[in-house]
């Protein structure tokens, strides 16, 4: 059910850039961080240093590149010691099942009491 | 799980919305990004943004946001609204264009988008403003949408090229679109280009020139569907290099100052296209291939078509009013307005053409070349000149039909009146004339007029041949009312060996003091006073006899040669076929009618075969200046009453009349001391109006009827080789020389 679970959320990913229909636009900033913000009614705007969008604001200085997405990729970044420590299951992008111990750097799908969340091992 | 689902489901619903697209705003600029184009949009230094190959300087950016704005590829669209404008840009050619807006001015340069899929980009124009302009610079070729554009600049042409590229200058279908420039500027056109330009669409199109010309381009322009208006230009309509071709659509000019469309040569010698697509051509040439094309010119001496090189019509509806005056400012270069004016040759393989002409001296075409009519054309040429002579002491100009330096009619029909004073139909004035097949209606009622510069009285003439004339086919009718008006003359050799040739003066005379001009169906040859010969007797307008005495010798040259077709000559007061020089006829049907000589030659004259008819009412048959020559063929000479006569030569001057053959009938005897020899002669008695039947040995060889002319002797000689007679006959058909015989 899980495996079926993520290959849908793929599918479906695939399927929404293929038809030009992009929920997001992610920004990614120097460090690799990702903000994915909702493009809905999206306005940005240029204030010297800063760069808005939507509610988030940016240095500019610290941003790499943004573009179009369409699912949140937004980097879960600060806990991920807690959500390795509290994740009672953890998948690779294949949808693999990771051990906690044995996961390398890269981005997984971790299982916890609270719910589920993308993350970003580094 | 199931809201999990559920979400996924809400997913999948919403893939049917619509794509997103970022837009970047610079000022009045806005690109337009398609999400599923933009692919990673990378910031550099905190500085700049670069988005699908266009960095923005993030500074100069005054927004951005992202909707569902659909975006069509390769387009730039720019909008007026009165004193500004809005420049979109289609997010996949954003690399390649940089718009300058200042107020309704928009300047873009573009550099080469052949790397679009797609190849051009579309800029197109919309919205109204009174002063704004559209100015393009670039590398490679585009499209020029206009939709509903209605845009006047105040200082320079509305639309400004620099682009030295292919330009497509398309009005949408359905829409109106109006262009005007300033008054007093130092550009070359309202729509001005430096490429060649290919003017297009199913919209409307309307022009106006107020400093030069309405649309001016350095290279070819060509016109396909459009419905293209100029309403009035300081200089021409259009005006161009390289050529002018208009393939469909409908062009319609009106106060223009100069020629309606003008094309001349860009470089210094003409380049003939590689291919029938015009591919590398430099020729000045225009080409009216369909559409339809009206011009009036009223400008002074103006042209309403005029090519440097050739012009070609093959098809499409032509209508040219040419009201221009006369250009008398440098009378060693007098100017006339034509309709067409080709410096090359013109040629007609199609298409309908009515031209009206009523400026002075005017002309209905033009050309420097040749005049020619294609074999295949089922095209119709309709000219009416109604343009005045206008002459002094140091200048004499008259209207023309048709003018050429060489005539070729090979097909087609032709219909030209003239109404001018000593005007020409057709002229053929540095080369020959040469008439194969068509219809050819010529009808000139003009008087005749004094030529001061040549002291001399001119009169009007349907075809006109400085040089040699060669008829071998067509029909051809000419009718000249006015005072001493041809039908048709020639000033060298007229040959006729096929055809029809239907030749009518109907005028009288012209005598204006000393000058006169003589009313003939048709006139051939030259003859020139070269000398007195000082000898004791003779006429003084004869040409001089051996051991004789004439006081003024002559030149004669080019003549009239007959070997086939058929001739109806009928003049009211002079002769109906006159050579200056000799006349030969070997065949064909020939009627000569008037109320002087039928027919007369100023030299020889030598009939040999074929079926020949002179009918005076008031003076001789037929009569030669010189000796004349009965060989052969079916003659029927009817002569007013003595002291006229049926066959005359020139005894006074030591000539004669020599019958050695053929089947003659003469109403007025011969000329006294005739020789004839190898023929049987007799006198036969006749009723006019009756038919009769000409025998040589018992054979018929043609019927005759007799005219009902008033004046006529009461017998007719009749001579043959074998011997002649002539027995009434009826049920006669009438299928030669006006009715008056048929060919058995």
């Amino acid at each position: 059910m899980r495996k079926l679970l993520l290959l849908l959320l793929m599918s479906v990913s695939v399927l929404m850039v293929q038809a030009g229909v992009y929920h997001y636009l992610t920004f990614e900033k120097t460090d690799g961080e990702k903000v994915s913000i909702d493009v809905s009614s999206l306005t940005l705007a240029i204030d010297g240093n800063t760069l808005t969008a939507g509610s988030e604001s940016f240095m500019i200085g610290d941003l790499a590149k943004m573009y179009f997405s369409a699912s949140d990729e937004t980097t879960v970044t600060g806990i991920d010691t807690y959500l390795l420590e509290e994740a009672a299951e953890i998948y690779d992008l294949k949808g693999n099942r990771v051990s906690k111990l044995q996961a390398k750097d890269g981005v997984y799908v971790v299982k916890t009491k609270d719910g589920n969340y993308k993350l970003v091992k580094k | 799980m199931k809201k999990i689902l559920t979400s996924i489901c809400a997913l999948v619903l919403a893939i049917a919305a619509g794509a997103q697209t970022l837009h970047v705003k610079v000022g009045n600029v806005t690109y337009l990004f398609p999400a599923s184009q933009t692919g990673d949009m990378t910031y550099a230094d905190g500085t700049a943004l670069t988005v699908m190959g266009k960095t923005f300087v993030l500074s100069e950016v005054s927004g951005m946001m992202v909707d569902d704005t659909p975006v069509t590829d390769n387009q730039v669209d720019i909008t007026y609204n009165d004193t500004s404008a809005v420049v979109t840009v289609a997010g996949n050619v954003a690399q390649y264009v940089t718009p300058v807006v200042i107020g309704a001015y928009v300047t873009i340069e573009q550099s080469n988008t052949d790397a679009v899929d797609g190849d051009e980009i579309t800029y197109q124009l919309s919205g109204k403003s009174a002063d704004g302009q559209f100015a393009l610079s670039g590398l490679y070729k585009c499209t020029i949408a206009l939709s509903g554009v209605d845009l006047t600049c105040a200082s320079g042409p509305a639309i400004n090229i620099a682009n030295k590229k292919r330009i497509q200058l398309s009005a949408k279908r359905d829409t109106e679109n109006t262009l005007a420039d300033c008054t007093g500027g130092v550009h070359k056109g309202c729509i001005y280009s430096k490429g060649q330009l290919q003017l297009q669409g199913n919209g409307t199109l309307n022009v106006i020139g107020n400093t030069e010309h309405a649309i001016k381009s350095a290279d070819y322009i060509e016109v396909k569907n459009l419905t293209l208006n100029i309403a009035g230009s300081v200089g021409d309509g259009i005006n161009c290099n390289g050529y002018f071709q208009m393939e469909s659509g409908t062009l319609t000019m009106t106060g223009t100052g100069d020629e309606g469309i003008q094309c001349d040569l860009d470089g210094t010698t003409a380049t003939a296209a590689t291919d029938d697509d015009h591919t590398d051509e430099d020729t000045g040439s225009i080409y009216i291939d369909g559409g339809t094309l009206t011009v009036t010119g009223s400008a002074t001496a103006a042209k309403c078509v005029k090519a440097e090189g050739d012009i070609v019509v093959s098809g499409g509806a032509v209508m040219l009013n040419a009201d221009g005056d006369i250009d008398l400012t440098d009378t060693s270069d007098i100017s006339y307005t034509a309709g067409f004016k080709a410096d090359g040759g013109f040629t007609q393989c199609g298409g309908d053409i009515t031209i009206v002409v009523n400026g002075a001296a005017g002309r209905g075409i033009a050309c420097d070349g040749v005049f020619a009519t294609a074999s295949s054309s089922t095209g119709v040429l309709t000219i009416t000149n109604k343009g005045a002579t206008s002459s002094s002491s140091t200048y004499f100009c008259t209207a023309k039909g048709i003018k050429a330096g060489e005539v070729a009619i090979n097909g087609g029909t032709i219909n030209v009146a003239m109404a001018g004073a000593a005007s020409k139909g057709i002229k053929a004035d540095s080369g020959n004339m040469v008439i194969s097949g068509g219809v050819i209606s010529v009808e000139c009622t003009g008087a005749g007029a004094t030529d001061q510069t040549a002291s001399d009285g001119k009169g009007c003439a349907g075809l006109d041949a400085d040089y040699d004339m060669t008829i071998s086919g067509g029909t051809i009718t000419l009718l000249s009312t006015g005072t001493g008006g041809k039908g048709l003359k020639c000033d060298s050799t007229l040959t006729i060996t096929g055809g029809v040739l239907n030749a009518t003066a109907s005028g009288g005379n012209y005598s204006s003091g000393s000058y006169s001009a003589s009313a003939k169906a048709i006139k051939a040859g030259t003859k020139v006073a070269t000398g007195e010969s000082g000898s004791t007797s003779g006429s003084s307008n004869r040409p001089g006899r051996p051991g004789g005495s004439n006081t003024t010798t002559y030149t004669y040259s080019g003549g009239l040669v007959v070997n086939g077709g058929t001739i109806i000559a009928i003049a009211k007061s002079h002769e109906a076929i006159e050579s200056k020089s000799t006349i030969t006829i070997t065949d064909g049907y020939v009627y000569a009618e008037s109320s002087d000589d039928a027919i007369n030659s100023g030299s020889d004259f030598t009939i040999s075969g074929g079926y020949v008819m002179g009918n005076s009412t008031g003076n001789d048959a037929l009569d030669a200046n010189g000796n004349f020559y009965v060989k052969g063929g079916n003659v029927f000479a009817v002569a007013a009453s003595s002291p006229e006569v049926g066959f005359d030569a020139n005894t006074e001057g030591g000539y004669k009349l020599y019958v050695t053959g053929g089947n003659v009938v003469a109403i007025g005897g011969l000329e006294s001391g005739s020789s004839l020899s190898g023929v049987t002669s007799k006198s036969a008695s006749y009723s006019k109006g009756s038919w009769y039947a000409f025998q040589s040995g018992g054979a018929t060889q043609f019927h005759f009827k007799v005219p009902s002319n008033s004046r006529m002797p009461s017998k007719m000689t009749i001579i043959s080789g074998s011997t002649p007679s002539v027995s009434t006959a009826s049920s006669v058909t009438g299928n030669i020389w006006n009715g008056y015989g048929q060919a058995d």
